[in-house]
């Protein structure tokens, strides 16, 4: 054991005092998140897009909207109506428009949300207007205020139950569901800490032992009582901590200035982050063991 | 006394290579052994065989009368030819790190006393001269209280003074009662240290004895050198002494009688600007087993 602290010891030292790694290692990935986190601050996107479920009614107007990206989702898999619900909840769309279920919905929080209800719900009146259907007035009673009072007594997903029978898009009903943007970083910071990570355990073990090898620290160790287990073991030990040690300083760091949006538990997220660590760990050595030179 | 290390005809093969060839000797304990031999001639690869390091293609090393084992590497001390350090750590910490893998270490001051390293104790790996790189070796071979050292090698590369210096060191740990087994490819270092020394070269030993003995057993007398004998043509006809050999240049004779060889050498009429005499060493020795100077 106090050999296992020893080596443990000597290595971690090496990572702290070795500047160039230490950069690599802190400030790369925050200045790659914040790099990301400018450089997609403001979105070229279309003004709005609206995910399209079902077969599209090609009488509705608001389907010829030049400005609004109609995307249509098959309605099963990763497209099922709950997973394009949540892009809506996470901003990604717009609006949801269900030919199948006779459905829009909204996401509250989204500033595109009231006004394209408004197109759509006109489009409706218009067609109403055509078909004789419903009174207009009536569409127009349907303000913002009302809902949102009916959602805050039946929670985030209220359906609002407005819609009356009839032709074209009065007869929808419309839902509303809150949520907040998960913003391009969000998305980044993930993948940056994981790929600080990789590197850092494929080079901070498995090239380490290959450079050990070539300049003969490895052959002083072996001449040494020491085992090559404690040897590794506080290697990979000692660059578990380190790597933990980074994740949490880059994210902690970054999300200081950042507020990112955290889904799920941290728990859970530093048990995947250290058997991800531990895999790559072992990449590292499977890798210094078949490389020869 | 019954020898602390045995060699027997250790071989190693290095596919076309062939290493070390049949090499067989006892060291007996308490005394420091020499490996002399040109570059190339097998002594790292014998002394890393010794070690444990290098697996023998063939033969056997025994380290008190039992085959070497994990037991063996707690009592030896190791310097390699050429070793990296770890980097980023100071002497201290490396010296800490070393003395965490034994189970009885020596302390940090009585090694820095030893080898003389008060100097640059906090200063990083990374950051020293050749002469204080090597005196950390040292120390990192001695921290265990070794029974054995050994040293390959230890004073190739560094100035006069630093090898002067470093010979004090061995002369410490000799009087430690450690043994030593030393090698090196300058000759005046042997006979200094060792008490005895073997000769070696293409993978074999060619002679093993006190370094004296040998040289009683080899040369009767005195070395003459002349440098610069003059033209060849001229060289053929004078009269030589008998046992005159003419090598790169230098005639060299091996006399008995110093005034009679003079005598001879004057009515040659050769150039003897340059010459010298002196009594023959380990130097001369290896010359004349291997008939040639040493490949440095
Ligand atoms: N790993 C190796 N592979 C092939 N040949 C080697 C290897 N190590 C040493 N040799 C050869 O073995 C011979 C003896 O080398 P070495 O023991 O290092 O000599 P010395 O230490 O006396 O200078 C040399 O000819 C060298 O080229
Ligand atoms: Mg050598």
């Amino acid at each position: 054991m106090r050999k296992f602290f020893a080596f443990f010891k000597a290595r971690t030292m090496e990572f702290v005092r070795d500047r160039g790694t230490l950069f690599w290692n802190l400030l790369f990935p925050v200045v790659l998140v914040f790099g990301f986190a400018f450089a997609f601050a403001g979105d070229g996107e279309p003004l709005f897009s609206v995910g399209i479920l079902g077969t599209p009614d090609e009488d509705l107007a608001f389907m010829e909207i030049e400005e609004i990206e109609f995307i249509e989702y098959s309605g099963t898999g990763n497209e099922s109506r709950e997973a394009v619900m949540e892009r809506l909840r996470r901003h990604q769309i717009d609006m949801l428009v269900d030919f199948e279920a006779q459905e829009f919905a909204i996401n509250r929080e989204s500033r595109e949300g009231p006004v394209l209800r408004r197109l759509f719900l006109a489009d409706s009146a218009e067609s109403l207007a055509a078909g004789g259907g419903l009174d207009a007035a009536e569409v127009e009673q349907r303000e913002p205020g009302q809902q949102e009072a009916a959602q805050q007594e039946s929670g985030q997903q209220a359906p609002g139950q407005q819609a009356a029978a009839g032709s074209g898009a009065a007869t929808f009903t419309e839902q509303e569901i809150t949520g907040d943007p998960i913003r391009y970083v969000d998305w980044v910071v993930p993948g940056v800490l994981g790929m600080n990570m990789m590197f850092s355990c494929l080079f901070g073990v498995g090239f380490i032992l290959v450079r050990y090898r070539k300049n003969g620290v490895l052959k002083r160790l072996k001449a040494t009582p020491a085992s090559p287990l404690t040897f590794l073991t506080a290697q990979a030990a000692s660059r578990l901590v380190i790597v933990v040690g980074t994740s949490t300083f880059v994210y902690a760091g970054t999300n200081a200035f950042l507020q990112f949006t955290m889904l799920g538990s941290y728990l859970n997220l530093l048990l995947v982050l250290i058997l991800a660590i531990a895999c790559m760990i072992a990449i590292g050595l499977v890798v210094a063991g078949r490389l020869k030179s | 006394m019954a020898p602390i290390l045995e060699v027997r005809d250790l071989r190693k093969q290095y596919k076309s290579v062939r290493a070390v060839d049949g090499v067989s000797f006892t060291v007996p304990e308490g005394i420091c052994f020499g490996l002399l031999g040109p570059n190339g001639a097998g002594k790292t690869t014998v002394v890393e065989m010794m070690e444990g390091i290098l697996q023998p293609s063939g033969g056997e090393v025994r380290f008190r009368d039992r085959p070497i084992d994990t037991e063996f590497k707690r009592r030896v001390g190791i310097q390699f030819q050429s070793t990296a350090l770890p980097e980023y750590i100071t002497v201290k910490e490396t010296l800490e790190l070393f003395r965490a893998l034994y189970p009885h270490p020596r302390p940090i001051d009585e090694v820095a006393d030893i080898c003389s390293l008060w100097d640059f104790l906090d200063r990083d790996n990374r950051k020293l001269s050749g002469g204080q790189r090597q005196r950390l070796l040292l120390a990192i071979a001695i921290i265990p209280k070794p029974e054995v050292v050994f040293l390959d090698e230890p004073t190739t590369g560094l100035d006069p003074q630093a090898r002067r210096n470093f010979w004090s060191l061995i002369e410490r740990i000799k009087a430690e009662k450690a043994t030593i087994l030393l090698t090196t490819h300058y000759m005046d270092e042997a006979q200094l240290l060792c008490d005895q020394v073997a000769i070696m070269d293409h993978g074999k030993v060619l002679e093993l004895d006190e370094p004296q003995a040998l040289l009683d057993r080899h040369f009767h007398g005195t070395v003459v050198q002349i440098p610069n004998p003059g033209d060849l043509s001229q060289l053929r006809q004078a009269r030589l002494p008998a046992d005159a050999v003419f090598r790169d240049g230098v005639i060299e004779i091996t006399s008995d009688r110093l005034d009679q060889t003079v005598r001879e050498l004057l009515s040659a009429e050769l150039n003897l600007d340059g010459l010298t005499v002196h009594k023959p060493n380990l130097e001369d020795l290896f010359i004349k087993l291997t008939g040639s100077s040493l490949r440095v």
